[in-house]
């Protein structure tokens, strides 16, 4: 797994960062898969990017478990902050799936950090708004129902 | 942002042509851009999303990588279909339902 991490962060070939994005589903019991997974969708290559979400997609599917998240909050702030933006539903999808520990949530939603998860809840198409909702849910340790004023208040007082 | 007043950076005949594509979007001006379609009980559906141009600079992509590492041999079999043109196709995301400890159903 560590090879496959390293090809993905550093490599100059685009084609091998894709490739590395699934071998790295192999390791979806590794907390470290799932970060690098989530680092590559900030890789200036869209084919890796897309790769990662695709990748991301799947184990939140098919493998959902807890994931330490914390030493992705350099990755997961500018995601949030709307950092390509075919890949925001699919952050929210895993982080929801993963079970993102409320200590995150200051962290996270604190500096403009909720404003797309707010417009996401307030959405017009359900699968956006659950998304943000259970997102939030999970972060804030509790359910503040759906709508965005209510989430809000919450984020107002992190 | 005023997408009719700046339709004119796409050289479109005029505004009502135009096409809510992302990379439209970005030549807008909009520094980050995604247009997702759905079909929902037959209606089809654009879902638009955009950064607005003043948050541009929480718009932070990786640097480009710049170390040779060469994959392992032991990859060169996956390295064909990366490099193929169905590589996106949608293969990706059931490889996770075939994985050891896989969910059998979407939950």
């Amino acid at each position: 797994m560590d090879y496959a991490r390293q090809i993905l962060a550093r490599s100059d070939n685009a084609a091998a960062r894709a490739l590395s994005a699934i071998v790295l589903m192999n390791f979806s019991s590794e907390d470290g898969a799932w970060r690098a997974l989530v680092s590559g969708l900030r890789d200036p290559n869209s084919l890796v990017s897309v790769t990662c979400l695709q990748a991301l997609s799947s184990l939140s599917t098919y493998l959902p478990r807890n994931v330490d998240w914390r030493p992705s909050i350099p990755d997961l702030v500018p995601l949030l902050h709307g950092t390509d933006l075919f890949g925001f539903p699919f952050v929210l999808k895993a982080l929801a799936a993963t079970r993102a520990a409320p200590a995150l949530a200051g962290p996270l939603l604190e500096h403009g950090g909720a404003r797309l998860v707010i417009a996401y809840l307030g959405a017009g198409h359900e699968e956006q708004r659950d998304l943000a909702h259970k997102f939030l849910a999970d972060l804030a340790g509790r359910d503040l129902g759906s709508s965005p004023t209510a989430w809000e208040d919450w984020i107002a007082r992190l | 942002m005023d997408s009719t007043r700046n339709s004119g950076a796409l050289r479109l005949p005029s505004p009502d042509k135009l096409h809510y594509c992302a990379i439209d979007l970005k030549k807008l001006g909009f520094p980050e851009a995604s247009v997702v379609g759905y079909s929902d009980h037959g209606h089809r559906n654009t879902i638009v999303t955009v950064v607005e141009p003043e948050r541009a600079a929480e718009i932070r992509y990786k640097p480009q990588p710049s170390a040779h590492i060469s994959p392992p041999t032991e990859w060169n079999d996956l390295s064909k279909i990366a490099e193929g043109p169905d590589f996106l196709g949608g293969g990706i995301l059931d490889y996770g339902r075939g994985l050891p400890g896989a969910l059998a159903e979407r939950p």
